[in-house]
Protein backbone atom coordinates (compact mmCIF):
# COMPACT_ATOMS: atom_id res chain seq x y z
CA UNK A 1 0.00 0.00 0.00
CA UNK A 2 1.02 3.52 -0.74
CA UNK A 3 1.14 5.41 2.48
CA UNK A 4 -1.41 7.88 3.01
CA UNK A 5 -1.49 11.65 2.07
CA UNK A 6 -0.95 13.69 4.79
CA UNK A 7 -3.25 16.81 5.13
CA UNK A 8 -2.56 19.41 7.23
CA UNK A 9 -5.11 22.16 7.33
CA UNK A 10 -4.36 26.26 7.99
CA UNK A 11 -7.20 28.35 8.42
CA UNK A 12 -6.94 32.08 8.13
CA UNK A 13 -9.29 34.14 9.77
CA UNK A 14 -9.27 36.57 7.20
CA UNK A 15 -10.69 34.23 4.80
CA UNK A 16 -13.18 32.08 6.46
CA UNK A 17 -14.62 30.78 3.56
CA UNK A 18 -11.20 29.48 1.96
CA UNK A 19 -9.93 25.76 2.54
CA UNK A 20 -6.14 26.02 2.79
CA UNK A 21 -4.44 22.46 3.05
CA UNK A 22 -0.68 21.59 2.92
CA UNK A 23 -0.22 18.02 1.30
CA UNK A 24 2.42 15.44 1.75
CA UNK A 25 3.62 12.13 0.40
CA UNK A 26 2.92 10.00 -2.74
CA UNK A 27 -0.59 10.57 -4.68
CA UNK A 28 -1.13 7.43 -7.14
CA UNK A 29 -3.65 5.14 -8.00
CA UNK A 30 -3.95 3.47 -4.40
CA UNK A 31 -4.29 6.36 -2.44
CA UNK A 32 -6.22 9.26 -4.93
CA UNK A 33 -9.32 7.85 -3.72
CA UNK A 34 -8.97 7.97 -0.33
CA UNK A 35 -7.51 11.36 -0.29
CA UNK A 36 -10.80 12.54 -2.88
CA UNK A 37 -13.16 11.11 -0.40
CA UNK A 38 -11.06 13.01 2.46
CA UNK A 39 -11.59 16.76 0.64
CA UNK A 40 -14.94 16.00 0.00
CA UNK A 41 -16.16 15.43 3.64
CA UNK A 42 -13.62 18.72 4.25
CA UNK A 43 -15.33 20.65 1.57
CA UNK A 44 -18.84 19.96 2.41
CA UNK A 45 -19.36 23.31 4.38
CA UNK A 46 -19.32 27.10 3.25
CA UNK A 47 -16.08 26.67 1.49
CA UNK A 48 -15.88 28.58 -2.23
CA UNK A 49 -11.67 28.23 -2.36
CA UNK A 50 -9.28 26.20 -2.00
CA UNK A 51 -5.55 26.49 -1.68
CA UNK A 52 -3.60 23.57 -1.98
CA UNK A 53 0.43 23.86 -0.77
CA UNK A 54 2.19 21.19 -2.88
CA UNK A 55 5.61 21.26 -1.84
CA UNK A 56 5.73 18.07 -0.06
CA UNK A 57 3.30 16.35 -2.63
CA UNK A 58 6.54 14.37 -4.34
CA UNK A 59 4.90 12.34 -6.62
CA UNK A 60 1.13 12.41 -8.88
CA UNK A 61 0.25 9.88 -11.68
CA UNK A 62 -2.58 10.29 -14.03
CA UNK A 63 -5.23 9.07 -11.49
CA UNK A 64 -3.81 12.62 -8.96
CA UNK A 65 -4.56 14.64 -11.55
CA UNK A 66 -8.13 13.45 -12.18
CA UNK A 67 -8.81 13.72 -8.02
CA UNK A 68 -7.14 17.86 -8.79
CA UNK A 69 -9.50 17.71 -11.87
CA UNK A 70 -12.49 16.77 -9.81
CA UNK A 71 -12.17 19.97 -7.02
CA UNK A 72 -11.30 22.25 -9.33
CA UNK A 73 -15.03 21.01 -10.88
CA UNK A 74 -16.48 21.37 -7.76
CA UNK A 75 -14.81 24.75 -6.75
CA UNK A 76 -15.80 26.03 -10.07
CA UNK A 77 -19.49 24.84 -9.42
CA UNK A 78 -19.71 26.94 -6.26
CA UNK A 79 -17.32 30.16 -7.82
CA UNK A 80 -15.14 29.82 -6.18
CA UNK A 81 -11.15 29.81 -7.20
CA UNK A 82 -8.67 26.83 -6.48
CA UNK A 83 -5.16 27.52 -6.34
CA UNK A 84 -1.89 25.35 -6.40
CA UNK A 85 0.93 26.55 -4.58
CA UNK A 86 4.84 25.62 -3.94
CA UNK A 87 4.31 22.76 -6.77
CA UNK A 88 6.99 20.13 -6.37
CA UNK A 89 8.88 20.29 -10.01
CA UNK A 90 7.96 16.82 -10.38
CA UNK A 91 4.42 18.31 -9.93
CA UNK A 92 5.52 21.14 -12.28
CA UNK A 93 6.40 18.70 -15.19
CA UNK A 94 3.32 16.41 -15.36
CA UNK A 95 0.76 19.47 -15.12
CA UNK A 96 3.34 21.70 -17.56
CA UNK A 97 3.28 18.25 -19.83
CA UNK A 98 -0.24 17.41 -19.46
CA UNK A 99 -1.38 21.51 -20.21
CA UNK A 100 -3.37 21.26 -16.74
CA UNK A 101 -1.22 24.08 -15.39
CA UNK A 102 -4.04 26.75 -17.26
CA UNK A 103 -7.00 25.39 -15.22
CA UNK A 104 -5.54 26.14 -12.34
CA UNK A 105 -4.26 29.38 -10.35
CA UNK A 106 -0.88 28.32 -9.94
CA UNK A 107 1.44 30.69 -7.14
CA UNK A 108 4.94 30.55 -6.04
CA UNK A 109 4.11 30.64 -2.45
CA UNK A 110 1.02 30.15 -0.30
CA UNK A 111 1.39 33.44 0.83
CA UNK A 112 0.98 35.08 -2.85
CA UNK A 113 -2.30 32.81 -2.88
CA UNK A 114 -3.46 34.27 0.16
CA UNK A 115 -2.73 37.82 -0.78
CA UNK A 116 -4.33 37.61 -3.95
CA UNK A 117 -7.58 35.44 -2.62
CA UNK A 118 -7.85 38.12 -0.09
CA UNK A 119 -9.15 40.25 -2.61
CA UNK A 120 -11.29 37.82 -4.31
CA UNK A 121 -15.22 38.53 -2.81
CA UNK A 122 -15.83 34.71 -2.47
CA UNK A 123 -13.09 33.68 -0.85
CA UNK A 124 -13.57 36.08 2.45
CA UNK B 1 25.63 -5.22 -12.19
CA UNK B 2 25.89 -7.46 -15.08
CA UNK B 3 24.16 -5.54 -17.74
CA UNK B 4 22.26 -8.70 -19.06
CA UNK B 5 20.81 -9.68 -15.79
CA UNK B 6 16.82 -9.24 -16.14
CA UNK B 7 14.97 -8.01 -12.69
CA UNK B 8 11.23 -8.76 -12.43
CA UNK B 9 8.30 -8.57 -10.18
CA UNK B 10 4.44 -9.13 -9.90
CA UNK B 11 2.53 -5.99 -10.07
CA UNK B 12 0.20 -5.39 -7.14
CA UNK B 13 -1.67 -2.26 -5.83
CA UNK B 14 2.04 -1.16 -3.97
CA UNK B 15 2.74 1.08 -6.30
CA UNK B 16 5.32 2.83 -3.89
CA UNK B 17 7.32 -0.29 -3.66
CA UNK B 18 6.96 -0.91 -7.26
CA UNK B 19 8.59 3.05 -7.86
CA UNK B 20 11.24 2.07 -5.21
CA UNK B 21 12.20 -1.07 -6.90
CA UNK B 22 12.70 0.29 -10.32
CA UNK B 23 14.13 3.38 -9.06
CA UNK B 24 17.18 1.50 -7.21
CA UNK B 25 17.58 -0.30 -11.16
CA UNK B 26 17.70 2.24 -13.28
CA UNK B 27 19.77 4.69 -10.77
CA UNK B 28 22.54 1.82 -10.88
CA UNK B 29 21.87 1.46 -14.45
CA UNK B 30 23.03 5.44 -14.82
CA UNK B 31 19.74 6.79 -15.64
CA UNK B 32 19.32 9.95 -13.21
CA UNK B 33 17.20 13.15 -12.42
CA UNK B 34 14.27 13.89 -14.92
CA UNK B 35 14.73 11.16 -17.05
CA UNK B 36 14.50 8.74 -14.04
CA UNK B 37 11.46 10.51 -12.58
CA UNK B 38 9.89 10.61 -16.14
CA UNK B 39 10.48 6.73 -16.80
CA UNK B 40 9.38 6.27 -13.16
CA UNK B 41 5.89 7.72 -13.84
CA UNK B 42 5.27 5.70 -17.34
CA UNK B 43 6.06 2.50 -15.35
CA UNK B 44 3.56 3.62 -12.95
CA UNK B 45 0.92 4.43 -15.68
CA UNK B 46 1.91 0.67 -17.09
CA UNK B 47 1.00 -0.87 -13.79
CA UNK B 48 -2.05 1.09 -13.39
CA UNK B 49 -3.17 -0.24 -16.86
CA UNK B 50 -2.24 -3.83 -16.19
CA UNK B 51 -4.11 -3.31 -12.65
CA UNK B 52 -7.67 -1.62 -13.96
CA UNK B 53 -7.63 -2.85 -17.52
CA UNK B 54 -5.37 -5.46 -17.82
CA UNK B 55 -7.07 -8.10 -15.96
CA UNK B 56 -5.43 -6.73 -12.61
CA UNK B 57 -2.11 -8.72 -11.92
CA UNK B 58 0.72 -8.91 -14.29
CA UNK B 59 4.55 -8.49 -14.31
CA UNK B 60 7.29 -5.87 -14.40
CA UNK B 61 10.69 -6.82 -16.03
CA UNK B 62 13.69 -4.33 -16.37
CA UNK B 63 16.86 -5.10 -18.61
CA UNK B 64 19.77 -2.65 -19.94
CA UNK B 65 22.53 -2.76 -22.15
CA UNK B 66 25.27 -0.07 -22.64
CA UNK B 67 22.96 1.97 -25.13
CA UNK B 68 19.60 1.49 -23.93
CA UNK B 69 17.42 0.82 -20.61
CA UNK B 70 14.20 -1.32 -21.18
CA UNK B 71 10.81 -1.93 -19.30
CA UNK B 72 8.22 -4.74 -19.91
CA UNK B 73 4.91 -4.56 -18.72
CA UNK B 74 2.84 -7.87 -19.31
CA UNK B 75 -0.40 -8.53 -18.38
CA UNK B 76 -2.98 -11.39 -18.66
CA UNK B 77 -6.01 -9.61 -20.80
CA UNK B 78 -4.37 -8.51 -23.94
CA UNK B 79 -6.79 -5.71 -24.57
CA UNK B 80 -3.94 -2.41 -25.46
CA UNK B 81 -3.10 -2.93 -29.32
CA UNK B 82 -0.35 -1.73 -31.11
CA UNK B 83 -2.61 1.30 -31.85
CA UNK B 84 -3.05 2.02 -28.60
CA UNK B 85 0.59 4.16 -28.40
CA UNK B 86 -0.92 6.81 -30.48
CA UNK B 87 -3.47 7.99 -28.43
CA UNK B 88 -4.25 11.71 -28.04
CA UNK B 89 -3.70 14.38 -24.71
CA UNK B 90 -7.42 13.52 -23.90
CA UNK B 91 -10.01 16.48 -22.64
CA UNK B 92 -9.50 17.77 -18.71
CA UNK B 93 -12.93 16.48 -18.26
CA UNK B 94 -12.00 12.91 -19.29
CA UNK B 95 -11.95 10.14 -17.19
CA UNK B 96 -9.17 8.28 -18.23
CA UNK B 97 -6.85 8.11 -21.50
CA UNK B 98 -3.97 10.34 -19.58
CA UNK B 99 -1.74 7.13 -18.77
CA UNK B 100 -0.96 5.95 -22.36
CA UNK B 101 -0.95 9.81 -23.78
CA UNK B 102 1.55 10.09 -20.97
CA UNK B 103 3.98 6.72 -21.62
CA UNK B 104 4.29 8.28 -25.00
CA UNK B 105 5.45 11.46 -23.82
CA UNK B 106 8.09 10.42 -20.99
CA UNK B 107 10.26 7.56 -22.85
CA UNK B 108 12.59 7.63 -25.80
CA UNK B 109 10.53 4.44 -27.08
CA UNK B 110 7.08 3.42 -26.71
CA UNK B 111 5.54 0.50 -28.23
CA UNK B 112 2.76 -2.24 -27.56
CA UNK B 113 2.53 -5.65 -28.89
CA UNK B 114 0.55 -8.91 -27.85
CA UNK B 115 1.44 -11.96 -27.38
CA UNK B 116 -0.50 -15.24 -27.04
CA UNK B 117 -3.46 -13.29 -25.31
CA UNK B 118 -1.44 -10.71 -23.04
CA UNK B 119 -0.05 -6.96 -24.17
CA UNK B 120 3.60 -6.15 -24.05
CA UNK B 121 3.91 -2.38 -23.03
CA UNK B 122 7.78 -1.76 -24.06
CA UNK B 123 8.99 1.37 -22.45
CA UNK B 124 13.07 2.56 -23.82
CA UNK B 125 15.54 5.07 -22.37
CA UNK B 126 18.20 5.49 -23.79
CA UNK B 127 21.53 5.49 -21.19
CA UNK B 128 23.49 7.89 -22.85
CA UNK B 129 21.11 10.41 -24.65
CA UNK B 130 22.90 12.90 -27.30
CA UNK B 131 21.91 16.30 -26.76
Amino acid sequence: MTDAVQLALHPDDTLPRTLIVTLSGELDYDNAEALHTRFLALLADDYRCLVLDLTELTFCDSTGIRIFLALRELIDDRGGIIALTDLHPRLVRIFQMTGLVQFFAVHPSRADALAILRDQPSAS
Amino acid sequence: MNPDQRTYWPISTDLAALRRRVHRYVTQAGLTGTRRDDLLLAVNEAAINVLEHGGGSGTVTLWHDERDLTVNVVDIAGRLTAHDVHRRLPSPRAERGFGLWLMGRLCDEFTIHQERGRSHVRLRMRLHPTP
